[in-house]
Order: structure tokens, then C-alpha cells, then sequence
């Protein structure tokens, strides 16, 4: 009781309800009962589970070599071990009715398939179906439980039973995520096509792990061809778009650049990454634009990728882009990432500027103590060209690029441009620009003919054009007009007309300012073209417009290529008529030209007549003579000598060549061609002297002149038969001539004189033939007696009475002449021919 | 015939059972050794004519079998190796102590007979 009330009394401060201790008494009694039903229920659990573990494991050991019987069971083997196997069969199904023993053989037989390899481990496979152990499985499919089920599609999935891909799909999409990721691996695991129908089916997220999970199934699977993964990156599941992106890196797919360049721009970082990192991996160039446009709305992790990707095949192009980030994003990795893509794409375009040391050239510090070391004039002056020198070539070779140099050329070109139009005067030296025109002014007193003209130039600017007063553009307009009229082109490269200096011409040398020649356009200039120059494309009305206003002309010219030679004239009185042509690029209006002497002197005739004297020489021969006489009446002084010069080569060409004893038989030309000249080149003397015997026996007119060259060969062998085939030869062509002999010796083309010279031979009696029989000369002995000769009675006789012999080849003989003659010309041959013909 | 001895050291059960049962089948008389210690205990009392030791086994490791026998014993007997696949630097380990051949899980039995035969063709006679 003093207990009770020392718990209850004493401590009546606090504020425990007042339980009565009976009832604590139970509670403890009652959680000391629960707590040894806990731990019994748990000993007995265990007990039991470690039980069915030691069974399990003796059932192991029991079936293990049961199974390594069946594993490496032989059919070559013995009958006893055949014997053996067969009642090892009987047995294993009777043990396979005990749930335990099933339990067992399937544990059993996926751990080997882990430790077994090779042809082993398809026997397991095979084992367990044919042992009927997948049902256990497929029944585990069906269990609520999703361990049970994760076990079962883990049992069908790592015995490769294909047959259960269709049961394990249908988890795919399950809610559970264990049986979902489970069925995904086995789904990609059983067959190839599996991948396909999960990237198709898959409604879920795939983990990061469950990817690399999934890329490693693919990886081992023996001859895997992987599908297009292209496919997916459309599939509305995100998470598949991304794993199918990094499986076209993997297999290296580089067929879909479209696709990855527009996932570039999806709002998921992950697949903006991996895109990135696709078009990285393959080079897409494409992607540049792209990946510049998103780059500003993307985090910092997705600018360094853009900034990695352009750095690697970033271009020119890209550096302003760089620099834009350089100078307008804060974060400093985005930065410096910019700056390392400029130095990629160009390198060493930026260089470290930060903690650099300034030096200011060769200063020695102060703190250095000097040597005394003296240093000639001579030596510090060749430094100084050194360094000039180097300085020189260091600009030479920064503007060895292409695009430097152009943009150099055309800034010098501008600004001489601009000492043009706005300097006053400038030396000749200064004048590089083509805009320009010359205006050449002949010293007072200085002749045409005095070739130490002094020619200056001046450029004459726009204003100066300008300037010029209202009567003088009058009569350029008027001018225009006049030259409309007529229908010459004006050309755009000329020759300019130098005037002399003369009365009422203001005597201004090149030296005085420009500003004093605003009355320039008071003189007319005449150019001609002298060369090729580059037409402008303007049509023509804008060239007429230009012409008749006087800016626009100016604004032509500074156009325009210069490219002429000067041409003095001393004739000129009158400067204001010597019309101005302007070098316009292809303009088509007429012109009249006022000095008509002066155009006739130096273009009509001098020129034109040089330029067909020239080609009469390239192309003409003596037959021109006659042509360049009447020439000579109507010519200047250049060309009289020109055309005498030409009369006297042609006439060299006219002569004869005289044959010497050295090329008497191997320069054989000039004269009538002898089919037997070729042989006799190529025979030995003894060829040579029988090649005779048969000219004299075959040949005809043309063997005479070639025989008659002969007369003067080296040997004496061939002169002398030579000599005998000559003359007999002649005897024979005489004989036959005798028959048929055209009596009029006067109609005879074959020109004594032609042959006066060859050899000093004495061809006056060489008889023309139009004999029928001319024709068969050559041909041989045996034509030659095919067709006899007339008699001479009966050819008188047929001459008295008018009557043509007949000759079935009459027709045929009209075209075969004996041509010895080969500088007649045609008219003479016709004359000829038409001889003959009445002959017949 | 003398049948060849073989010393089988494989903690895995199951698996040390398959491979005996196919060595005994090829001709071996197989020992098979649970752990590094029984391994020691057998090759105290007398040298098999070859070695096949996983690596990886309680008490004492392959590695530790094959300096044992190649340092302590001074035996040149063939020593074939059992591993994991990915354990390379075990591996090498092993053929720097004298390991003679390597094989790699999972263990193709064909494959362990061959090599287990080309190593005892070269070596006869043991020591």
C-alpha cells in the first residue's frame, strides 16, 4: 500500500493519468507474449527457411550430378552409359513431381548458365524445357505478387525461352516499375526485334541505368542488326527519342541529319544535348545555323555543347557569332568557351592578354648598366634599311592572302581615285587610276615627225567637265547629235590626238592646276582603238544619255579602261573641230568625222594598206605582183617601200633554184614529180642504173627533167645512163609525138623558158601531149601494146576529112593534160584546156 | 594408365561439381578443394600432376596458391587459373607468379579439357 501511495501521493505533481497497475501488469504481460510469438514466429520461419535452403542444397547436390549427366551425356556413348542416362531420365521425372526438386533443378540450371559457356550452356537451355521447368515460370507470370513475376520473366528471360517474348511484352507498360524494367530487358534480351517494338510500345520513362541496362543487352546479342533508329526520334515518348538519339551514336547512323538538327531546338535539355552531341559526332555542318539561332535561349551546360560543336568545324562566318557572345554573355565558362572556339577555328587569332608583362620595344631598363660598345654610322644606317626591309615584307606577306590583297589593291586605288577628283594637279608619277583622260599637248614648235614630243597628262576630274559653260556643252550636245547621225561605233580603246600648241589654244603646260582647264571640253579629242579593252554592260540609250549630258559623260570615262597610243597631229588648224570620241564601252550611234583627210591618211590608207600588205606577205606570192604595182601608184612613201620589198621577194620566189653536184639526186623539186623519184632515193647505184634502163623504157615527159638533173649526179655510173636513158627517152616520147603531134606550137602551155635553166638543157622541142594514149605512158610496157598508134596517113587522112578517130575513153581524156607548166594560172590552164578540147 | 591427378580448387560448388564430373569423365582423378586452406592442406601432402584454381576463394586466394607453390613449394606443376571476366589485373598477377593459362567465366568445360591437356603434354613429368 505504501507502494500505491508513494506512486500516486508523492508524485501527485505530475500529470500521468491514473492507470491502474493491474492493467500495466497486463500490457507487459501481454507484450511479452507478443514479442515471444514474434521471435518464435521467426526462429520457426528461419528454421524453416534455413531448412529449406539445406534441403534445397542437398536436393542440389543430389541433382547436380544428375545434371551434369544429362549436360554431357553423349550419344557415342557406351551402352551402359546409355543404359544409365535412361534411367536417369526415369528418375528425374520422378523427382520433378516433388515441387522442391523442380525448385531445385531450376536454381540449378540458372547458375550454370551463369558459369558455363559454349556448347554447355545451350545443353542447359535446352535441358530446362525439355524438363518442363518454363511452366514454372509462365505460372509465375500469372502470380500477383510482382517479385514472383520479376522472378518468372527473369527465369524465362536469362533460359532464352523466345517462346514467352508475347507473355512478357504485356508488361512493358505496366505500372510496376520492377516488372515494367524487368520485362523491357527481356523483351530486347529474347529477340532482335525487340528493341524495335519496346522504343514503339514503351509508354514509360527510361531511367538512365535502365538505358545503359538496355545498350548492354543490344551490345552482346550475337549477330544483331540494328534497326534505323532514326524512326524514333518522332516517337512521342521523349524518353525514347533520347535513347533512340544515343543509339544512332552508337551505331554510328548518320542518316537522319534533318531529324537531329531539329531536336536541337526541343525543349528538353536531355535530347537538346544528345542532338548536339550527335551532330558533333558526325561533322553536321548543317547544324551551324541551328545551333547559333538556340544558342541563347539554352542553359550554360547546352552554350559550352553549341560552343564545343562550333569549335570543331565552326568557319569564318562563326566568328562574329563568337565574338557577339564573347562580348554580350556574363558567364564566364561561356566565355572563355567563345574565346577557345575563336583560337580553334582560327588559331592564335586571340592570345592571352591577362598578367601579360607590357614591353615597350628594345628600352634596356634602367637598371641595366650599359657596355660602351660604339656603333659606326654605316652599321646603324644598314640596320635601319634592314628593318625597312623587313618592314616591307612583313606588309608584302600579310597581303599575300587573296581577299587582303583585293581589299589592299582597292583602297590604293581609291585613294588615288580620290587624289584624282579632289587634288589640284597631279605628276605623272602620281597618275595610277584609270580615270582618267589623257590630254597630251605637243611642245610649241615641235613637228610630227620630232619623236621627242613631251607628253604630259593631266587628269581632267569631273568638276573640271562640269565647269565647262553652257556654248561649249551646247555644242557638245549638238555635237552628239550629229555623230547620231551617221552610223559608225564608237570603240572603246583609242588612240589620242595630240594638237599642237596653236593659236587661240592656251599654252598650259602640265603644271598649271586642273582648275585652269575647265574649258577643256572646248577641245575635241579623237581616239582609236589600239587594243582589246573589257566592254562595260550599258545600253546604249544610257551611253547617248550620258553623252549628251555632260556628268554623265565625266561619270563614263571614270569607267572606262584606258589603253592607247598617241597619235600626233600637226595638221590641225582649227582645234575646235577635231571632234572628241569618246572611249564609251559599246555605244552605237554614228559618227562623222570632220577631218576627213586626217582619217583617210591615217586609217583608210596607212593603216588598212600596211594591214593587207601584211597579209598580202604572210599568205600571197608572185601572182600579187601585179596587185601590189597598182598599189604602189596610190600608196605613201612606208608603203611604196613596203610593196617593193614584197615585189622583190616575190620575184626571188619566181627564179629558178639552181641545182649543185652535192643535191643533184637528193633535193630533186621544182620541177615536174617523176614516179621514179622515190625509187631511185631509196636504190643502191645498182638499183639505180637498172631504175634507168626502165625510165628509158617507161617513162615519159616528166622522167626528162628528172633524167636531166641526173646529168650533173656524183657517179659517173649514173650520169652516163642517165644520159643514155635521156636520150633514148627523148627519141621515144619524139616517135610518139610524131603520131599524134598537135601541130600549133604556139598553143603550148609548157613554157620554154620554164625549162631554159634546168641544167641548161634545151627543152624548146618538149612537146605538150593529148594524145589518148597519154594517159597510159605510165602505166607500162603492156598497156602500151594493148593501144597501137595510128599511122600517119590515116591521121592526115582523118584530119582531111574532119573526122574524129573513134575512142570509147573520149570522154574520159578531156581530164588528162600534161601539166609541165605549174606556174600557169588558172586562166592560162583554161585557155589551155579549152585548146585541147577544140583539138579533139 | 596412371590417370592424371588434378586439383580442383572452386568454391562454387555447383560449378566444381560440373567441372569434376567432366574431368573425371575425360580421365582425371580430380581432388577438388572448397577453399584456399584445403588447397594448402592437400598440396602439403603430396604435388598433383596439374592445378586448376579459381582466383577468388576463401582463406586464401588463387593468387596466393600459385606464390605458395611456385616460392614455397618450389614446384613448376602446372597452375591454370579460373577468373571472372573484367579481373585483368588478377590475371596478370597470376602469370607474373607462374601462373602457366588462363581461363575466364563463364567456364566452357570443352575448353578447360583442352588447355588442361596441352599444359600437361608440355610438362610430362612433375615434379
Amino acid at each position: 500500500m505504501q507502494c500505491k501511495f508513494f506512486t500516486y501521493h508523492i508524485h501527485s505533481l505530475l500529470s500521468a493519468p491514473k492507470i491502474h497497475t493491474d492493467l500495466l501488469w497486463d500490457l507487459s504481460l501481454l507484450f511479452i507474449g507478443l514479442s515471444t510469438l514474434y521471435f518464435a514466429a521467426v526462429f520457426f520461419f528461419r528454421n524453416r527457411q534455413a531448412s529449406n535452403s539445406a534441403k534445397m542444397m542437398g536436393r542440389k547436390k543430389t541433382l547436380a550430378p544428375m545434371i551434369s549427366e544429362f549436360l554431357f551425356f553423349e550419344e557415342e556413348s557406351s551402352k551402359n552409359e546409355k543404359s544409365d542416362y535412361i534411367n536417369l531420365k526415369i528418375e528425374i521425372r520422378e523427382l520433378l513431381k516433388d515441387v522442391y526438386n523442380r525448385k531445385a533443378l531450376s536454381s540449378i540450371l540458372l547458375d550454370l548458365q551463369k558459369d558455363v559457356s559454349g556448347d554447355t550452356k545451350k545443353r542447359v537451355f535446352k535441358l530446362y524445357k525439355d524438363l518442363g521447368l518454363d511452366q514454372d515460370a509462365y505460372v509465375k507470370l500469372k502470380s500477383w505478387r510482382w517479385e514472383v513475376v520479376s522472378q518468372g520473366i527473369l527465369e524465362l528471360t536469362q533460359m532464352q525461352v523466345t517462346e514467352s517474348f508475347g507473355f512478357i511484352t504485356k508488361f512493358i507498360n505496366d505500372k510496376r516499375g520492377v516488372i515494367r524494367k524487368q520485362a523491357e530487358i527481356a523483351t530486347v534480351t529474347l529477340k532482335h526485334e525487340g528493341i524495335a517494338y519496346f522504343l514503339d510500345t514503351t509508354q514509360y520513362k527510361i531511367s538512365e541505368w535502365q538505358q545503359l541496362k538496355l545498350l548492354d543487352v543490344i551490345r552482346n546479342l550475337e549477330d544483331f542488326n540494328p534497326p534505323k533508329f532514326k524512326a524514333w526520334l518522332t516517337s512521342k515518348n521523349s524518353y525514347a527519342v533520347l535513347f533512340a538519339l544515343r543509339l544512332i551514336k552508337y551505331y554510328n547512323q548518320n542518316d537522319a541529319y534533318t531529324s537531329i538538327i531539329q531536336l536541337v531546338k526541343h525543349k528538353n535539355d536531355q535530347i537538346k544535348a544528345e542532338a548536339i552531341s550527335c551532330i558533333k559526332e558526325f561533322n553536321i555542318l548543317e547544324a551551324r545555323e541551328t545551333l547559333k539561332s538556340v544558342f541563347w535561349k539554352c542553359n550554360v551546360d547546352i552554350k559550352i555543347l553549341i560552343l564545343d560543336t562550333i569549335a570543331l568545324f565552326g568557319q569564318e562566318e562563326d566568328i562574329f557569332f563568337l565574338k557577339l557572345i564573347e562580348n554580350k554573355v556574363v558567364n564566364y565558362s561561356v566565355r572563355s568557351k567563345a574565346l577557345s572556339a575563336i583560337n580553334a577555328i582560327y588559331p592564335e587569332s586571340v592570345i592571352p592578354t591577362e598578367d601579360i608583362i607590357e614591353l615597350f620595344g628594345n628600352q634596356i631598363p634602367d637598371d641595366i648598366v650599359t657596355g660602351t660598345a660604339k656603333t659606326s654610322a654605316s652599321e646603324i644606317d644598314l640596320e635601319i634599311d634592314i628593318a625597312e626591309h623587313r618592314f616591307k615584307t612583313a606588309d608584302i606577306l600579310e597581303i599575300e592572302d587573296k581577299e587582303a590583297l583585293e581589299a589592299f589593291l582597292k583602297d590604293e586605288m581609291e585613294e588615288t581615285v580620290s587624289k584624282f577628283e579632289n587634288g589640284p594637279i597631279l605628276d605623272k608619277e602620281e597618275i595610277m587610276a584609270p580615270h582618267f583622260i589623257p590630254y597630251i599637248v605637243e611642245n610649241e614648235g615641235a613637228t610630227s615627225n620630232n619623236l621627242d614630243i613631251e607628253v604630259d597628262y593631266v587628269g581632267i576630274n569631273r568638276q573640271s567637265i562640269k565647269t565647262g559653260d553652257d556654248t561649249e556643252i551646247s555644242e557638245e550636245q549638238d555635237f552628239v547629235e550629229h555623230i547620231e547621225a551617221s552610223h559608225k561605233t564608237l570603240r572603246f580603246d583609242f588612240l589620242p590626238l595630240i594638237c599642237e600648241n596653236e593659236t587661240g589654244f592656251p599654252n598650259k603646260s602640265m603644271d598649271t592646276p586642273a582648275s585652269e582647264f575647265t574649258d577643256v571640253l572646248k577641245y575635241h579629242v579623237f581616239y582609236e582603238e589600239v587594243g582589246r579593252t573589257t566592254p562595260l554592260p550599258v545600253q546604249d540609250e544610257c551611253n547617248r544619255e550620258s553623252f549628251r549630258n555632260p556628268e554623265g559623260v565625266s561619270e563614263d570615262i571614270g569607267l572606262m579602261e584606258i589603253d592607247f597610243l598617241p597619235i600626233v597631229d600637226n595638221q590641225k588648224k582649227e582645234w575646235r573641230d577635231i571632234a572628241i570620241k569618246f572611249p564609251l564601252p559599246s555605244p552605237c550611234f554614228p559618227i562623222e568625222m570632220n577631218n576627213k583627210n586626217l582619217m583617210e591618211t591615217f586609217i583608210d590608207e596607212e593603216y588598212s594598206n600596211m594591214d593587207l600588205l601584211e597579209a598580202i606577205e604572210e599568205l600571197g606570192d608572185k601572182r600579187e605582183i601585179p596587185f601590189l604595182k597598182e598599189m604602189m601608184e596610190i600608196g605613201e612613201e612606208a608603203i611604196k617601200e613596203r610593196i617593193t620589198e614584197l615585189i622583190r621577194v616575190f620575184s626571188k620566189e619566181n627564179e629558178p633554184s639552181i641545182f649543185t653536184g652535192s643535191n643533184s639526186s637528193g633535193n630533186l623539186d621544182n620541177g615536174p614529180y617523176s614516179i621514179f623519184e622515190d625509187f631511185f632515193r631509196h636504190c643502191d647505184t645498182e638499183g639505180k642504173l637498172i631504175l634507168l634502163e626502165e625510165i628509158a623504157t617507161v617513162g615519159d615527159e616528166k622522167e626528162l627533167y628528172f633524167l636531166s638533173k641526173l646529168l650533173t649526179d656524183p657517179e659517173i655510173k649514173i650520169r652516163e645512163r642517165a644520159k643514155k636513158a635521156h636520150d633514148e627517152l627523148k627519141n621515144r616520147i619524139s616517135e610518139i609525138s610524131g603520131a599524134v603531134r598537135v601541130g600549133e606550137e604556139h598553143k603550148t602551155h609548157l613554157s620554154v623558158g620554164a625549162y631554159n635553166g634546168y641544167g641548161g638543157l634545151n627543152f624548146k622541142e618538149a612537146p605538150i601531149f593529148t594524145s589518148k594514149e597519154e594517159k597510159k605512158t605510165t602505166v607500162g610496157n603492156d598497156a602500151r601494146k594493148t593501144k597501137q598508134l595510128l599511122p600517119l596517113e590515116y591521121c592526115f587522112l582523118l584530119d582531111e576529112l574532119k573526122i574524129e578517130p573513134f575512142s570509147p575513153n573520149s570522154i574520159a581524156d578531156i581530164g588528162f593534160e600534161l601539166t609541165i607548166d605549174m606556174e600557169t594560172s588558172d586562166e592560162n590552164k583554161k585557155e589551155v584546156v579549152n585548146d585541147r578540147f577544140r583539138t579533139k | 594408365m596412371d590417370r592424371k591427378k588434378l586439383l580442383l580448387a572452386e568454391d562454387d560448388e555447383l560449378l566444381a561439381s560440373l567441372l569434376n564430373f567432366r574431368l573425371v569423365k575425360a580421365g582425371y582423378e580430380v581432388s577438388h578443394a572448397q577453399n584456399g586452406k584445403i588447397v594448402k592442406e592437400y598440396l602439403s601432402n603430396g604435388l598433383p600432376d596439374i592445378i586448376v584454381s579459381d582466383i577468388m576463394m576463401p582463406y586464401f586466394s588463387g593468387i596466393e596458391i600459385i606464390d605458395y607453390v611456385r616460392n614455397v613449394l618450389k614446384s613448376n606443376i602446372p597452375i591454370i587459373i579460373i577468373s571472372s571476366a573484367g579481373n585483368e589485373e588478377n590475371v596478370l598477377s597470376a602469370f607474373e607468379l607462374g601462373a602457366n593459362d588462363f581461363i575466364s567465366k563463364p567456364v566452357s568445360p570443352s575448353e578447360l579439357l583442352v588447355r588442361v591437356g596441352r599444359e600437361l603434354n608440355k610438362r610430362p613429368i612433375a615434379m
